[in-house]
């Protein structure tokens, strides 16, 4: 759609307008998140809801908590499977393992766990290296929706399959079937995987470091962030991680733009693991 | 000798003399002074004093005197006192003079012994006489005495006094004369004196004067340079010492001057024999010269010079000075040859003197003579010896002489190498001029080649020049490369960017494809849903079609059959009824109008099905026809002017302004409608009125759903009566077919109740609709036909029946129930409790597990405990899902799911049942629990245990044996006493409930028989009570069992399958994921998990928390941070407090733990709170100030959720409590 640019700087405007306003009514801040995609999905609640325009949404959002509840279920976008990147999970399994191994205690937080496909993933993974036991892991997320679907465990039958083959790719030692009961249409992860783990409502824009991580996985979650948001989160990443501790982005993402560049080294250059400098 | 004293001693001697006579002098003087002095002195000290004191006294004495006698004239004792005093001052004196002179003491004695004795007497004659103490012949006595005294004592002084005066006055005269004499000596002395120094002074002074006036002379003339002059010296004191200086330096000097001037002849010599050799001469010429000088200045005769060669080590002569030649004499000497050789040897000078006559001969034109004395010399420079030179003299050669050769020597040295520099130079001269003429020439190739080189330069620099340009080239590039990689850079990060949002549209796409994918699989369901729809609905058509056929044959048929026979009763009867034949009476007559009514009636019915099939089928044509509104007033009110007059009613026909003139329509359906509505009108009005309105449709008249009516283009027909109208229940009612308002209208009103349902078909066929506008029971009715002012012509299409638009707001249809095709899997049926959930299990705890499972998914849920209840229940709510337990008491789940089924209403409810694995049942079917027959054995026991082991993937290493006979017992401890199984006996029913109570067991052995209860009861009462854990069981007996006891068992034996850890989450998983399933199907969201969605930040409101820590400081920052936040805040200063508090309010949110405290500590206070239960899952923050890992894995190990190291960030403890607040 074509528009000049004084519509476009009135467009701008209004979604600026439109996430000031979430964040002062419901403290959830969009504010840096990557503003083109962002105004996409913006756009598509406006005419979902009937909307006029954004500000008419955001009047709506303001006044009625449930379309709030509904609005903020489609700001973020919630696309993951199990063992997404195989190839990560081979890499994690075979090279971060054996060096998380030498600690006692280890404290893993997935920022921005989705309904919890990864999380479960790196559940599994860790079971079967025998290293479950020692961990604790942290899965945050800004959407309590997400979070509890995360907490329930369950996922659609029809996935499955898919899902084991990654699990497969991954390097599995069973099958992913020993994890899950299946029934109707649906999968539950087995409850042994969630007993370490806690879920919890964070937001990366806006909260604080609130522990001492050794591993810290933020796949396809800064893709969404403009830079400035993307800064502050690694910061706030290299302040919660551990000396010697471990990184892991998505497979589009890098470090090298970052401000806190340099306190990394590439541990895995092609599966987007970094490694914390002692400095 | 006297003359050679030092001059100081002589002067001395002059003073020591003056000195001398001086004290002499003095001494003398001093001494008749002192003489003088001391006569002098006696007189003062003694005589005169005396002399007073003898006068005074002597007075005084007289005073004595008239004092007494006073006191006698005049009696007063006071003058006597006076006396006395008198007298003592008398002998006083006396003392005083005896003192000052020893000499006169004897008679000072005297005198005062004379005083006494007077005194004593006067006093007492007095005394006496005034008091007349005294006898007068007392008195008598001492007259003589005082008298004799008092003359004695005058005398005595008087004699005293001149003997003293004439002392003192002869001592006088003596002074005197002595001191003239003494002065007299003195003068002479001194005079004496005086003289002798004169003469001393004079003869010392002349001595001095004489000797220095001679030194004066002297040097005068040494100045004048008289060194000749005589110096006396004739004495040894300074002046004799200062002349002999004199001479010592008149000597010196000449000494001087003399070496001066020889030194000044030397130089002269020297500057000129310098001068000689000064010049470009060449060697044989300098040394020539030399010669020619130093020889005659040498005073020599005879001279040569020799020239050294230090190559050859070779003195050769070039020179010499009146000298011969002389055969045999060789001219060269090798080093050490001669004394020549020697001297260059040595480098030393050699003299030699005395020589024999014939050594040489110093030869003038006028004689000869040989020289007595030779020397020669080497000229050394710098080391390097040039030349020797030798001397021949007759006389030797003086000092002189020598220095100034030794001086010179260094001259010629140098300039005879300069000479020898100079031919040095001479030829190198040469040397270099023919090397000049050879680098001439090479100059000249030089040149050429220079030429050339310049050519190659120029050629170089403008390489250079390129070359620069190249360099700046390069430059430029660099810079350009660098900007492109720094652009290149900007790119990559933008094309991170890219990448980024590449992967986010992905994902969005990826999003949108599950979405469709979803959409799609909707969709498809959805299609052959229709599809189904579809074909059923085909064949309906098709049956619908024929039956349609059908009808209307039989209609048609009908319609001809009924009317014929019809008509021929109307007629008849008509014919009957007009009685022309007049044989029938009033009752006959009425009989006949009666069957004529009712055969038009019958008619008029028939009519009216017929239309109304016919409208149905869609067989009506419309035949349009632009139709004045004047028309329709005017066919009306013609048609129902009579009507209305025989009811008495009033009617009218209003047509409102504005109207079209025409409208276009069927004018025959349009007057069949407003005839109907009429007729009924009419029919059901009393009293009152009928009216036609004709207006446009009122606002008040909604036209939705009617896309064809448009306000401004419709009327509206409007039939008002004032009638019984028609209560609103039955309102919907009037327009079914063979609906009236009353059942009984009929009869009262007659008509047969299709009018309206005929009127309404028309209306829809004119484009329009008819609808009861109003309608007021008792007060009237208002039906308003709505119709459009232009119909276009086409074959008029109309709805079909079945699916009669249920949209207007004004007509509803009841909703058929839709039939289900036959599936296994329950379909959506009637939902009328939305999002309930029934749970029916026995098991109060696993059945409130589910209820949470429910809720956290959304949804209500419900529990019964047993079959019967269950099935009450669901028949009642019709909840929207039902769990279903299959061990239930009474009826089990299996019947209860047959019931279900059976019923309707509940047949289409989704069941789930909580069934064992297919591994259990297998387990289950061969009995979890098994049965033994006694006596047991070992075999048994094992395969039982295993088959446990399978059933529950358990190991049995606690085993409780139930068994009260002791042989049994023993039997049974002996089996397991090899494997390691720990094993508790019970001997009773009780006893071994108490066991269960107190420990786990994997597995239990139970006898039947038992004393105190049946083996059943015990395992009913282990399952059905809380305290008790279900164990699985081996049961053993004697007996066989009954059918029902078998079949108790094995029910319990499925409990206690299904109730194991493992099972039963396996059956809370299934459960989930049933629950899950529901929530999918109702595209409702369930609208629990959107709680109301305050400010993120608002979740700590009202929450409670529970501070420990011992430290008060820390308490109040931690209350003030928290508290700010919205939370309620409980302290404790240690883990017993803490303990307490959590007793009294087991509910905190959460608990914020120190580690270091009194009393207990933090990891204490921890691991005892998670020894209870009910606080497992409390979230616990630890607040540790230990930074070791260690100590961070002890607070998890004690129990703690999490922890947070001191000293604390707010923000990190706000982020830790959030995240675990939400547990």
């Amino acid at each position: 759609m074509l528009q000049n640019t004084d519509d476009c700087r009135s467009d701008d405007l209004e979604i600026d307008l439109f996430l000031e306003g979430i964040y002062r009514k419901y403290g959830y801040d969009f504010r840096q998140y990557s503003r083109a995609s962002l105004k996409r999905r913006i756009f598509g609640q406006v005419d979902r809801f009937g909307a006029d325009n954004v500000c008419s949404l955001l009047h709506k959002i303001l006044y009625d908590q449930q379309v709030f509840v509904s609005v903020l279920e489609y700001m973020t976008i919630n696309v993951t499977e199990m063992f997404r990147d195989p190839l990560f999970y081979k890499t994690f399994r075979e090279k971060v393992v054996p060096v998380l191994k030498s600690f006692p205690s280890v404290k893993i937080w997935h920022a921005g766990c989705s309904t919890g496909e990864e999380v479960y993933s790196m559940c599994v993974l860790l079971k079967e290296e025998g290293l479950y036991d020692r961990c604790q892991i942290y899965a945050t997320d800004i959407d309590k929706n997400v979070l509890e679907k995360a907490k329930k465990g369950i996922f659609p039958v029809e996935s499955v399959k898919h899902y084991s083959d990654n699990y497969n790719k991954a390097g599995g030692h069973f099958t992913l079937s020993k994890y899950y009961t299946a029934r109707y249409d649906g999968v539950i992860m087995d409850s042994s995987l969630k007993k370490n783990i806690v879920f919890a409502d964070h937001d990366l824009a806006t909260d604080q470091v609130f522990g001492e991580m050794q591993v810290i996985l933020c796949r396809n979650v800064l893709i969404y962030f403009n830079r400035g948001l993307q800064n502050r989160v690694f910061n706030l990443f290299t302040e919660s991680l551990d000396h010697h501790g471990f990184l892991c982005l998505g497979s589009k993402e890098s470090l090298r733009f970052a401000e806190c560049n340099d306190s990394y080294e590439e541990f895995d250059r092609a599966q987007k693991v970094y490694h914390k400098n002692i400095s | 000798m006297f003359k050679n004293w030092s001059i100081r001693y002589k002067v001395m001697l002059i003073a020591f003399v003056a000195i001398t006579g001086f004290i002499v002098y003095l001494t003398s003087n001093i001494y008749v002074a002192l003489d003088t002095d001391s006569s002098l002195g006696e007189i003062q000290n003694e005589n005169f004093p005396v002399l007073g004191i003898i006068n005074e006294s002597s007075i005084t004495l007289n005073f004595v005197k008239q004092s007494l006698a006073d006191a006698v004239s005049t009696g007063e004792i006071e003058s006597v006192e006076s006396a006395r005093e008198l007298y003592d001052e008398i002998f006083k004196e006396l003392d005083r003079m005896k003192e000052l002179s020893p000499s006169v003491a004897e008679e000072a004695v005297r005198l005062q012994g004379l005083l006494t004795t007077y005194f004593d007497a006067s006093s007492r004659v007095a005394t006496g006489m005034m008091d007349d103490s005294l006898a007068p012949e007392e008195m008598m006595a001492l007259f003589p005495k005082i008298n004799s005294s008092f003359a004695d004592l005058e005398t005595g002084f008087n004699e005293f006094r001149k003997i003293q005066t004439d002392s003192f006055s002869s001592a006088l005269l003596d002074t005197i004369t002595k001191s003239e004499a003494a002065w007299q000596r003195g003068v002479m002395l001194a005079a004496g004196l005086i003289a002798l120094l004169f003469a001393i002074s004079y003869i010392i002074t002349k001595t001095l004067t004489n000797g220095l006036n001679h030194a004066v002379k002297v040097a005068d003339q040494i100045a004048e340079g008289d060194w000749q002059v005589d110096i006396d010296v004739n004495s040894t004191d300074e002046i004799g010492h200062l002349l002999s200086a004199i001479s010592t330096m008149r000597d010196r000097l000449k000494e001087r001057t003399d070496e001066d001037h020889r030194k000044e002849r030397i130089q002269s010599q020297v500057a000129e024999l310098n001068e000689q050799m000064r010049g470009d001469l060449t060697l044989i010429e300098l040394c020539r010269k030399v010669l020619d000088y130093l020889t005659p200045t040498l005073n020599c005769q005879i001279a040569a010079v020799y020239l050294y060669d230090s190559d050859e080590e070779q003195a050769t002569m070039v020179g010499s000075y009146a000298f011969k030649n002389r055969k045999g004499v060789t001219n060269a000497f090798k080093l050490g040859e001669s004394l020549v050789g020697q001297a260059a040897l040595e480098r030393k000078q050699i003299r030699v003197s005395e020589l024999p006559e014939d050594y040489i001969e110093i030869s003038s034109g006028l004689g000869e003579s040989s020289p007595r004395h030779v020397f020669v010399t080497p000229i050394t420079h710098e080391d390097e010896l040039k030349a020797l030179i030798e001397f021949g003299s007759v006389h030797p050669i003086s000092e002189e002489h020598m220095d100034f050769l030794n001086s010179i020597i260094g001259s010629i040295a140098v300039a005879i190498n300069s000479a020898q520099s100079r031919v040095k130079l001479g030829e190198m001269l040469t040397t270099t001029q023919q090397q000049a003429k050879e680098m001439e020439k090479q100059q000249e190739k030089l040149k050429v080649v220079n030429e050339s080189l310049e050519i190659q330069a120029t050629e170089l620099t403008q390489s250079q020049e390129v070359l620069q340009a190249q360099q700046e080239e390069l430059r430029a590039s660099n810079e350009e490369l660098e900007e492109q990689a720094q652009a290149l850079k900007a790119s990559e990060e933008s094309l991170q960017a890219q990448q980024e949002e590449l992967r986010v549209t992905n994902e969005e796409l990826a999003e949108q494809a599950k979405m469709l994918e979803k959409q799609k699989s909707g969709m498809e369901e959805q299609n052959q849903a229709l599809e189904q729809a579809k074909v059923v609905l085909q064949e309906k058509t098709e049956d619908l079609e024929v039956s349609s056929k059908y009808k209307s044959e039989f209609l048609s048929t009908m319609s001809h059959e009924l009317r014929t026979p019809l008509n021929s009763i109307l007629i008849l009867s008509n014919n009957l009824a007009s009685n022309k034949k007049e044989n029938l009476d009033e009752k006959q007559i009425e009989h006949c109008e009666v069957i004529h009514s009712a055969g038009s009636d019958l008619l008029s019915l028939i009519n009216d099905i017929l239309d109304l099939s016919k409208v149905e089928e869609g067989k009506l044509q419309l035949v349009l026809e632009d139709l004045p509104t004047e028309i329709i007033r005017r066919n009306i009110q013609l048609n129902f002017e009579h009507v209305a007059k025989e009811r008495s009613l009033d009617f009218g026909v209003i047509i409102e302004e504005g109207l079209p003139e025409t409208i276009r329509t069927d004018r025959q359906r349009l007057e069949q409608i407003l005839k109907n509505l009429l007729s009924n009108a009419f029919k059901f009005t009393d009293n009152g009125g009928v009216y036609l309105e004709v207006t446009r449709p009122p606002e008040d008249m909604s036209l939705e759903g009617f896309e064809n009516l448009d306000r401004d283009k419709s009327i509206a027909l409007t039939v008002r009566d004032t009638g019984v109208g028609i209560p609103k229940d039955k309102q919907q009612l009037i327009f079914e077919a063979f609906q009236q308002a009353d059942g009984t209208t009929s009869r009262k009103y007659g008509g047969t109740g299709l009018g309206l349902t005929i009127s309404r078909e028309l209306a829809k066929l004119l484009k329009g609709d008819l609808r009861l506008h109003k309608a007021t029971e008792g007060e009237g009715s208002q039906f308003t036909l709505i119709i459009p002012d232009f119909v276009e012509d086409e074959s008029a299409e109309f709805l079909d029946a079945v699916h009669a638009a249920s949209e207007t707001g004004e007509i509803t249809r009841s909703s058929e129930p839709v039939e289900q095709a036959a599936t296994n899997e329950p379909l959506a049926a009637v939902i009328q409790s939305k999002n309930h959930v029934l749970i029916i299990d026995d098991d109060e705890d696993f059945a409130t597990l589910l209820k949470d499972l429910a809720v956290e998914h959304g949804l209500e849920a419900t529990i019964c405990l047993d079959g019967e209840t269950g099935l009450e229940n669901a028949k009642k709510d019709l909840p929207s899902a039902i769990i279903l337990d299959i061990g239930l008491p009474g009826i089990d789940g299996f019947d209860v799911m047959e019931q279900l089924q059976l019923d309707e209403s509940t047949k289409t409810i989704p069941v789930h049942f909580l069934s064992g694995s297919d591994n259990e049942s297998k387990a289950r079917s061969m009995g979890a629990f098994d049965f033994i027959k006694k006596p047991i054995n070992q075999d048994q026991v094992t395969a039982s245990f295993d088959k446990i082991q399978d059933a529950l993937h358990k190991d049995v290493n606690r085993l409780l044996v139930v068994e009260d006979n002791e042989v049994a017992q023993q039997a049974i401890m002996a089996m397991f006493e090899e494997r390691e199984i720990e094993v508790e006996l019970a001997i009773s029913g009780s006893d071994a409930l108490d066991k269960i109570k107190k420990m786990s067991f994997d597995c239990m052995i139970l006898d039947l028989d038992l004393p105190d209860m049946k083996g059943f009861e015990l395992l009913e009462l282990i399952n059905t009570s809380d305290d008790y854990t279900p164990v699985p069981v081996i049961v053993y007996t004697a007996k066989d069992l009954m059918r029902d006891e078998e079949a108790a068992l094995r029910k319990y034996a499925d409990r206690i399958i299904l109730k194991t850890d493992q099972s039963s989450e396996r059956l809370l998983n299934e459960a989930s994921l049933f629950l899950h399933w529901l929530g999918n199907r109702d595209t409702e969201a369930p609208v629990k998990s959107l709680e109301a969605i305050d400010h993120r930040d608002d979740i700590f409101e009202g929450k409670s928390v529970l501070v420990v820590d011992d430290d008060m400081r820390n308490i109040y920052s931690l209350s003030a941070i928290l508290e700010e936040r919205g939370f309620d805040i409980d302290v404790a200063s240690n883990g017993i407090e803490a303990l307490a508090a959590l007793e009294e309010k087991p509910d905190y949110d959460l608990v914020l733990m120190d580690i270091m405290m009194p009393e207990m500590d933090g990891y204490e206070a921890m691991t005892e709170i998670r020894k209870q239960k009910r606080f497992a899952d409390k979230p616990i923050i630890a607040l540790t100030a230990k930074a070791m890992k260690g100590d961070k894995q002890k607070c998890i190990d004690a129990g703690a959720n999490d922890y947070i190291t001191k000293p604390i960030e707010t923000d990190k403890l706000i982020a830790l409590i959030r995240v675990w607040l939400q547990q």
